[in-house]
């Protein structure tokens, strides 16, 4: 039993608390959804839980926060662990150990439990979560789903009986959300008490017993299953929230016929040290168009987006670009891409010179792009301390202002809430209607029907 | 990394051991001859373990600086030839790469820790070292990305690409270190009492053979000093 009396919560550094007077019970067994737009709280419960804030140097804390009747605020984080099991968002940074079976028993070896009682929790943990055919092997080379399905195997099996999860889908295709899909309703029928916080509801919000909407730190409302299922689409979206139900992803369609204007792509091949990744795509892209294209973890979308932008060598065939071939080098001048994770292409100091960084361009026309971006009050500010949304426009801006043509989007809505994503596919509509190429790299129905784009049949070849 | 009962496995502190015994014979300025045996007995552990592959990069690689310090280094300017004479620095030092080369190529991460633990190394050290391991091919995923955004920045010359790096770098860093240590301490790994290894470490005939055989070239290249060139 998880119970919050008045708790408070306000990060050191800060001056507004991040969670305010939240009170809440939860019964063993229940599985309890928490949801909400950004910031708006829900870490910061599953790291009051899992007791990951607890340090003094993280913030401080009222009120009293019990599990299992023990009041959790002497108790070292060690403590904490044998009965709350974490699973977190990131596969990258997640993991301690580089092979599976290592990992899945980290925190029996760390306990000091017996030979016998690893052997007996990694059976266990392999049932649960389907990992048969992942022990033994290295992290590094396992896809995101595989990823995320070791993590929930490690809380597993360290025997906790409650599981706080946060963001688990953030960077899962379809099939590996349903396959997390399959481990909540396996965890929900063993009893285990779990506590998951996401922005992608459809896969859990009818398995959940309770629901948590908070805003803004405080805990607004709990509805039972049943009323969260029944919310009209109307009221959910005036909350910030994704969809309920899963939105699939559009039957392919012929991209568009070949013009003059855009992106052809013609017999092209790549291979990754040395095995084919794909082979003979064929599409068009035309000017003012959103392209979506979408496939499973590893069907080589962020190859194609890498050789499109001229960062890997293709095999065979060709790229043009208005009815002309382009080189490897001339595409890095032509096409721009906005990385999944943008911080790793912001490098200056200040937003202002980022936007002229490598840019042969005069302070007045940076400033103009910038105010087209909605960033100009933040011209002084550093890089990183803008919001995720606002790096993503920043990194699109310098990609205008050094004359590219077409965009290339890799998988922008990932972790996002429901206005963000609406954000994003705003900002791509009004590129498409100045004239640009855009192309997506998404597995986000929803998104790719709020942005209106056409889901292309990358290896089938462009409509007569 | 897994897969150890197809190839020799040694223990972790044998693998310490003999990388002690070939520092020995490096920077006793023993006999050329025994560079060779010690590099010979490598390149031999590194087949058993079935990583013959790392090892004919390791040795190509070294292949290509000796033969630049032949040929290469006597026409350059003199101030990059200093630069360069660093570089092959290593190859004096080779013996010891190809031995730390083995030690990472071939110990996953828990049986280090579990090694360590053995030998009573303190405990702020061995997470410390684990970390670091850890950290290493997750540094090499955001260089790459950090690479390619760059390319696509049209960043040019080394000053102002170091430059770019270190930011991006220095951010990612700071990032992945606090959910890196997130993730361990929700597993207990402040648990204070006695901890226990799923890959036990132990020694075995293998370790025996190993260990003799660079004890005997170590001890060799101390005797046949003066006497061999």
């Amino acid at each position: 039993m998880i119970r919050f009396e008045n708790v408070t919560f306000t990060y050191s550094g800060k001056a507004e608390p991040s969670l305010s007077h939240c009170s809440f019970q939860i019964k063993p067994g229940e599985l309890v959804l928490l949801c909400g737009v950004s910031g708006c709280g829900k870490t910061t419960v599953l790291k009051l839980v899992n007791g990951l804030l607890r340090q003094e140097e993280a913030g401080t804390l009222s009120g009293r926060i019990l599990i299992n009747g023990r009041d959790t605020s002497g108790l070292p984080l060690w403590e904490i662990s044998q009965s709350v099991g974490s699973v977190f968002q990131n596969p990258k940074s997640q993991f301690f150990n580089l092979d599976t079976t290592s990992e899945v028993l980290f925190g029996l070896e760390n306990r000091g439990a017996s030979h016998e009682a690893m052997e007996k929790a990694l059976t266990a943990a392999t049932k649960a979560c389907g990992i048969e055919a992942l022990l033994d092997r290295n992290i590094f080379q396992l896809s995101g789903g595989e990823k995320q399905r070791i993590a929930c195997a490690s809380a597993y099996a360290m025997g906790s009986y409650v599981l706080a999860l946060d963001e688990p889908s953030s960077n899962l295709d379809a099939a590996g959300i349903h396959t997390l899909r399959e481990i909540l309703i396996r965890l929900k029928s063993e009893g285990k008490t779990v506590l998951l916080a996401e922005h992608r509801l459809w896969y859990a919000a009818d398995l959940a017993d309770r629901v948590f909407y908070l805003k803004d730190g405080i805990l607004e409302q709990c509805f039972t299953g049943k009323e969260f299922l029944s919310l009209s689409d109307e009221k959910r979206r005036e909350m910030g929230l994704r969809s309920l139900s899963e939105i699939a992803i559009p039957p392919l369609q012929k991209s568009s016929a070949q013009n003059i204007g855009g992106l052809a792509v013609q017999g092209l091949s790549a291979a990754y040290v040395g095995k084919p990744v794909w082979e003979q795509l064929a599409f068009c892209v035309n000017k003012g168009e959103i392209a979506a294209i979408t496939g499973e973890n590893g069907a080589g979308k962020t190859t194609l987006a890498r050789c499109l932008c001229g960062l890997h060598k293709e095999k065979s065939g060709k790229v043009l670009w208005g009815g002309k071939p382009l080189s490897r080098k001339a595409r890095k001048k032509t096409c721009f891409l906005i990385m999944q994770d943008v911080n790793f292409q912001l490098f200056a100091d200040s937003v202002l010179a980022e936007a002229m960084l490598g840019n042969d361009v005069a302070d007045a026309e940076a400033k103009q792009m910038l105010e087209r971006m909605d960033l100009l009050p933040f011209c002084e500010a550093h890089p990183m301390a803008l919001s995720g949304g606002q790096k993503q426009r920043l990194a699109v801006a310098c990609g205008l202002l050094s004359g590219r043509k077409l965009l290339l989007f890799d998988e922008p809505t990932s972790g996002l809430d429901y206005f963000h994503m609406c954000q994003v596919s705003q900002q791509l509509k009004k590129l498409a209607d100045a004239g640009f190429c855009v192309l997506v790299i998404t597995h986000d129905g929803e998104f790719i029907r709020e942005s209106g784009a056409k889901v292309i049949d990358w290896k089938g070849g462009p409509a007569e | 990394m897994t897969g150890e009962k197809k190839f020799l496995a040694l223990d972790p502190r044998t693998k310490f051991l003999i990388w002690l015994f070939t520092n020995v014979v490096v920077f006793s300025n023993a006999p050329r001859i025994f560079f060779t045996l010690t590099m010979t007995l490598y390149a031999l552990l590194f087949i058993l373990a079935g990583k013959a592959g790392s090892m004919v990069k390791l040795l190509a690689g070294y292949a290509v600086v000796l033969l630049a310090q032949r040929f290469l280094l006597p026409l350059l300017p003199s101030a990059i030839a200093t630069i360069f004479a660093t570089v092959t620095y290593a190859v004096l030092i080779f013996p010891c790469v190809m031995g730390g080369m083995y030690i990472i190529s071939t110990t996953s991460v828990s049986q280090l820790i579990s090694a360590f633990r053995r030998m009573r190394v303190p405990e702020n050290f061995t997470i410390t070292m684990a970390v670091t391991l850890r950290y290493l091919p997750a540094l090499r995923e955001d260089v790459r990305h950090i690479l390619d955004a760059m390319s696509l920045r049209q960043i040019k010359g080394l000053e102002q690409r170091l430059e770019c790096i270190y930011i991006p770098i220095l951010m990612g860093t700071a990032q992945t270190a606090e959910e890196l240590s997130e993730s361990a301490a929700a597993r207990g790994i402040e648990y204070p009492g006695r901890k226990t290894s799923w890959h036990t470490v132990g020694f075995h005939v293998q370790d025996g053979i190993v260990a003799f055989l660079f004890l005997a070239v170590c001890v060799a290249s101390f005797l046949c000093k003066g006497v061999l060139g």
